[in-house]
């Protein structure tokens, strides 16, 4: 298969023999791909283009197996410089896209959802509404069907005063019996919506959606969240 | 069964970087050919290398001393201290006749890679910086994104001693890896540092 200039980001990359790297690329029309850029590290192949994360690229590449080669790349949109809390930001959401998204799988929705979700960090954006949407929008276009607008006790609309108990594989119920996380009306709208204002609904979707991608990212600890946690009590104590 | 001693030879010549089947299969026929004095001696040197080569108490580079060279000089200057990711940064910014301390870091803080604060030898830095003659201290991680957020981290950690802190900025192209740059890049990337 042969790919012309089509928008990538850089979600990971590691050395590969003396002077190349493999990059963990997610691509706008093919999904998560993985490429070896030859001679990257030396800077004499590809035009002298660094690969970083978080800058939008254009890459061409050939792949006949698992691992692509990367054979043109270039700089979609210059990148502004990024605060280190937004870069950690970053590595969070590029650690739950390598964790949940599949290889090859097209999400073009995903790939704007996170390509807006970076804009905006580098503008530095500090509000945590965000990265609500970006984990709502992964949930989805993975196909986990969740659900925040229609309660699934009635089949009605989730209403803005009243409160749901929502259950993780089902979405959110009225009915008392369903013994489920606690979130308002409001919050659910918010979240659907991204209209999210208020702290307190801002600090109820990130309980509910930490829950849910936990279902699906399992057990293992997020580093990326461990490596945040270190920094905040760095700078706390230190 | 068993692998033929070549057979295992040449697998074992594959732990090397940059060195696959094809490769390893040459260096071994070569060197059975018309080398084996000089693989003799690589053999010892390599089992002696990895016997009693380990890190310096002080900066963390190798060397089979409690202290290396640098460390154990009494002559350089302690009232700066650059850090580093990589032994081979602390060889090119020697080339730019920088004369302070060193801390090499062996890598970069990358959670995707499960490289935390801790595998970087970051609890080992506070005794460093904590001492009396330390003035100021400078950032030569690369212009990745894992290596400005390793800077950021440590930056913290200095400004938390009133120290003066310093990021080595201009001349080092973004995304650079120092060891790829010639020394008087490095130069002019020591002298234009900013403080941060
Ligand atoms: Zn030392």
């Amino acid at each position: 298969m042969k790919v012309d200039l089509t928008p990538c980001y850089i979600l990971h990359s590691r050395d590969y023999r003396e002077s190349s790297l493999i990059l963990e690329v997610m691509s706008r029309e093919y999904g998560r791909v993985s490429l070896v850029a030859k001679g990257a590290k030396r800077n004499k192949k590809h035009q002298g283009i660094n690969f970083n994360l978080y800058q939008k690229y254009l890459m061409s590449w050939v792949s006949r197996s698992e691992l692509g080669t990367l054979i043109d790349v270039e700089i979609a949109s210059t990148m502004n410089s990024m605060s280190p809390q937004q870069m950690m930001t970053g590595f969070y959401m590029n650690e739950i896209v390598l964790r949940l998204l599949h290889k090859h799988e097209s999400h073009p929705e995903l790939f704007d959802s996170y390509d807006a979700t970076i804009f905006e960090l580098a503008a530095d954006n500090t509000d945590q509404a965000l990265l609500r949407y970006f984990e709502k929008i992964l949930l989805q276009s993975l196909g986990y069907g969740v659900i925040f607008d229609q309660d699934q006790s009635t089949g009605s609309p989730v209403v803005a005063g009243d409160n749901y108990y929502y259950k993780l594989d089902i979405g959110p119920c009225s009915d008392v019996q369903a013994n489920g996380i606690v979130v308002s009306g409001k919050t659910l709208i918010e979240l659907n919506n991204e209209t999210l204002l208020d702290n307190k609904n801002k600090n109820e979707a990130k309980i509910l959606l930490r829950s849910l991608l936990k279902q699906y990212l399992g057990d293992k600890p997020l580093a990326s969240r461990q490596l945040y946690e270190a920094y905040i009590k760095n700078k706390l104590t230190s | 069964m068993q692998q033929s001693l070549l057979e295992q030879l040449v697998e074992a010549l594959r732990c090397m970087p940059g060195i696959g089947r094809k490769s390893a299969q040459r260096i071994a026929h070569q060197l059975l050919q018309r080398n084996r004095d000089a693989a003799r001696h690589l053999s010892r040197i390599m089992a002696d290398a990895m016997q009693n080569i380990g890190h310096c108490e002080r900066c963390r580079t190798f060397t089979e001393n409690s202290l290396c060279l640098l460390c154990a000089n009494s002559k350089r200057d302690d009232s700066m201290l650059c850090i580093v990711e990589n032994p081979a940064d602390v060889d090119a910014i020697e080339e730019a006749n920088y004369r302070g301390r060193y801390f090499v870091l062996l890598g970069h803080l990358s959670p995707l890679d499960g490289i935390g604060p801790d595998d970087i030898g970051l609890n080992e830095l506070p005794k460093l910086l904590d001492e009396e003659q330390l003035a100021e201290v400078i950032l030569a991680t690369s212009s990745t994104v894992e290596g400005e957020a390793t800077a950021h981290f440590i930056s913290e950690m200095v400004k938390a001693r009133g120290k003066q802190v310093s990021r080595i900025a201009h001349g080092v192209p973004m995304g650079g890896e120092l060891e790829y740059s010639n020394s008087l890049t490095i130069a002019h990337a020591l002298d234009g540092r900013k403080q941060i």
